[in-house]
């Protein structure tokens, strides 16, 4: 795999979920950012400018239907793409400004490839705002 | 001054009341100042056996119309002071004589003039001198007639509008109650599918972990450190994945009345230490304290040890996961007559109002949203109260006075172990007096009383014999009918019903108690008692009336145990003694080996 170094953002309160993603998009060359809740997620997707932020739903405090509408309000963050990855049945979900949606359970592969999907369709869209591939 | 005339041929016939009359004889006020006259009209009108009332004065009528109520009034025109005119006038200036049927009997020459007046005064016929019997007696019989239709009529009306009423009152009942019951099985429909989506997500959340790790490692990559750690993590998830589906499965027992305990003599200390076991490590991973403080006086119960360690672990893991980070989580188990508390207090933020009456039930959990902050099925608590309820004891949570925190107190019975082994009741080895124990059964279902209904006398002799060891009064039925009869007189605290009858079986006996008014039975608490204990049949029961289920066969102490449940509420109001009142004496202590110190601290 390339070093592309895209930084990613993994928010989920679930430790063993998000250390699991965690471990695996390093080995795979990405830049990774943990948070464990709405708060953390956009404290720091404002402040270090994530590629991509993947947000688990059920999150204690702001949780992550929440977090999402604030990030895309957002006048730092609205750019970032937003990958849902929730254990919900997500059915009813669509129209909340993600870029993609992803059910648990969700091998680490399948994780990577719609991350690359969306990153790539950002790049050849024109309009990825991301600025730091290396 | 009028006077009678006897035409011939007018001879009078006694002829009895008139055959062609119909009800109650009526009130006929005969009006005239002159005695002899007063007992002319009385001979005349004699055989149409109405009441007669006679008047001598305009005010003598007056009187007598405001005693009684009066179908017609006889009156002769000529009267000193006030006249016959004058006194119609009066009378029918009344609200309540406008329609009284008047008569006026004149004896002067009746010109138009005279009738005219009679009329506008609202008289309604005349009669004048000579009168001939005949005539009078005719018309005062139609009139009598006509005020007794009226009556019949508007007393008729009446029965129809309060029937109106009373039919309007039932269907609005019925479509109020209609509209309860759609109303609770949609909020049921909708509790089940806020149930079912968190069942999904709880389900699949460290199933994600599992899949995750293994995946992983099945690609051999890692380093030792992380290859220790997803290993970890699967055990972890799939353990978290275990419980889940266990605390399922036990819901799915209790709902189809499958759960069945195993009761023997546990020494409760070493179940709460079992189960503070348990939850350590949960405890330590968020830094929270646990204290455990027992009284030195606290005894080995009756109990199913396993199931007892549930209730606990579920308190405690619900405490510890609502205890702040570096909180604390107090266990107390102490003695209260012939009750044992446990009580779990946490310093976490407290139950919130709206949801501490609904806080047992199944399928409800704090907050059903994505916000929600505590995970799991929210079934640990259902689960703890009927494991609880099924040891005939109770439970119950509410915040501490501070608000700073939750307290769950359970209370049980402390229950001795000389529950009488019965013939055709399976009996539990564990439960039979040993022979140097002297101590009093601490089952009782003292003054309650008991209607059994069952078409098998020895079954019947069974249970009765059982039931009265507990110190229950019994009546006993060999059939449904006689049950109702019973019922219905003695107004029973309980009803144990057997369902396979001859003729009417104890579905259609229930169906028929259920149709009574509360004040004749129809509301007593009723107990099936059966060798068919499927899910269908339990759901069969229930919907047909029954409160609860025990299958046949039953040990002693489960039948004790969901008849003392069944009778809770009577017991906080009532005179039901569950534990004879009897203290349970001292040999617990010696037979035990816990050593309790108080504030032990773990």
């Amino acid at each position: 795999m390339e070093k592309h170094g895209w930084h990613i953002f993994i928010v989920d309160d679930f430790k063993d979920n998000r250390e699991m993603y965690a471990y695996f998009l390093s080995e795979q060359g990405f830049r990774v950012t943990e948070a464990k809740d709405g708060e953390e997620a956009l404290a720091k997707a404002a402040q270090l400018q994530p590629d991509l932020i993947v947000m688990d739903l059920s999150l204690p405090g702001i949780d992550g239907l929440e977090a999402t509408r604030q990030l895309k309000a957002g006048e730092r963050t609205s750019h970032i793409p937003v990958v849902i990855l929730t254990a919900y049945d997500i059915a009813g979900l669509a129209p909340m400004g993600c870029e993609a949606f992803l059910t648990k359970p969700c091998l680490p592969d399948q994780m990577i490839s719609e991350i690359h999907r969306v990153l790539e369709r950002r790049r050849t869209g024109g309009s990825a705002t991301h600025a730091e591939v290396a | 001054m009028a006077s009678i005339a006897m035409l011939p041929g007018e001879q009078e016939e006694k002829t009895g009341p008139d055959p062609g009359r119909s009800g109650r004889p009526v009130n006929i006020l005969m009006v005239d100042d002159q005695p002899a006259k007063l007992l002319s009209y009385e001979a005349i009108l004699a055989d149409l056996g109405e009441n007669l009332l006679k008047a001598s004065s305009g005010k003598e009528a007056l009187e007598q119309l405001l005693k009684h109520q009066v179908a017609v009034i006889l009156i002769d025109v000529c009267m000193p002071d006030l006249d016959g005119f004058e006194l119609a006038t009066m009378i029918r200036s009344h609200p309540r004589f406008r329609k009284t049927a008047i008569i006026l009997v004149s004896g002067v020459m009746v010109d138009d003039r005279d009738r005219l007046r009679g009329y506008d005064s609202g008289a309604v016929d005349y009669v004048s001198v000579p009168i001939v019997p005949g005539i009078l007696r005719a018309k005062v019989a139609i009139f009598a007639e006509l005020f007794r239709k009226t009556e019949e009529l508007a007393l008729l009306n009446r029965e129809l509008e309060r029937r109106v009423v009373e039919r309007t009152a039932e269907m609005e009942g019925l479509l109020k109650s209609t509209e309860e019951a759609r109303r609770e099985a949609e909020k049921a429909n909708q509790l089940k599918d806020e149930f079912l989506a968190i069942l999904s997500h709880e389900l699949r959340t460290p199933l994600n972990a599992i899949t995750g790790w293994a995946h992983l490692l099945s690609n051999g990559k890692l380093d030792p450190a992380t290859h220790a750690k997803a290993v970890e993590s699967i055990n972890r998830n799939a353990l978290l994945e275990a419980r889940l589906v266990s605390d399922l499965l036990d819901v799915s027992r209790i709902v189809s009345g499958r759960l069945r305990l195993e009761l023997r003599l546990a020494d409760l200390p070493l179940v709460i230490q079992a189960a503070l076991d348990a939850v350590r490590p949960a405890a330590q991973a968020k830094n929270v304290q646990l204290d455990l403080t027992a009284a030195n006086d606290v005894a080995k119960i009756h109990a199913d040890p396993t199931r007892l360690q549930q209730v606990i672990s579920n308190l405690l893991s619900n405490s510890v996961k609502f205890a702040p980070a570096g909180g604390k989580v107090e266990v107390t188990l102490e003695r209260s007559d012939s009750c044992l508390e446990l009580t779990v207090k946490d310093n976490g933020p407290g139950i919130s109002p709206d949801i501490l009456p609904y806080i047992f039930e199944r399928f409800r959990q704090g907050d059903t949203s994505t916000k929600r902050a505590h995970k799991g099925l929210g079934l640990g608590l259902a689960i703890a109260r009927h494991l609880v309820e099924m040891h005939g004891g109770a439970i119950e949570a509410r915040n501490r006075e501070d608000q700073r925190g939750a307290i769950f107190k359970v209370t049980l019975p402390v229950s001795g172990p000389a529950v009488p082994p019965l013939d055709g009741i399976s009996s539990d080895e564990a439960l039979a007096p040993s022979s140097t124990d002297s101590r009093p059964s601490a089952f009782s279902l003292k003054n309650m009383r008991i209607l059994l209904v069952d078409d098998e006398a020895d079954a019947r002799e069974v249970v009765a014999a059982t039931l009265e060891g507990w110190g229950a009064e019994v009546m006993v039925a060999a059939s449904a009918a006689d049950a109702r009869d019973i019922l219905e007189r003695e107004l029973p605290d309980l009803l144990v019903a057997d369902i396979e009858m001859p003729g009417e079986d104890g579905y259609d006996l229930i169906r028929s108690i259920r149709t009574l008014p509360p004040d004749r039975g129809g509301r007593t608490p009723a107990l099936a008692f059966t060798a068919y204990a499927s899910a269908y049949d339990r759901t069969r029961l229930l919907t047909a009336g029954f409160d609860r289920h025990v299958p046949k066969p039953v040990q002693p102490p489960e039948l004790f145990f969901v008849i003392a449940s069944m009778m809770k509420p009577a017991l906080k109001a009532g005179p039901i003694d569950l534990n004879g009142g009897r203290p349970v004496t001292g040999n617990f202590q010696e037979e035990t080996e816990w050593k309790s110190t108080d504030g032990t601290s773990l």
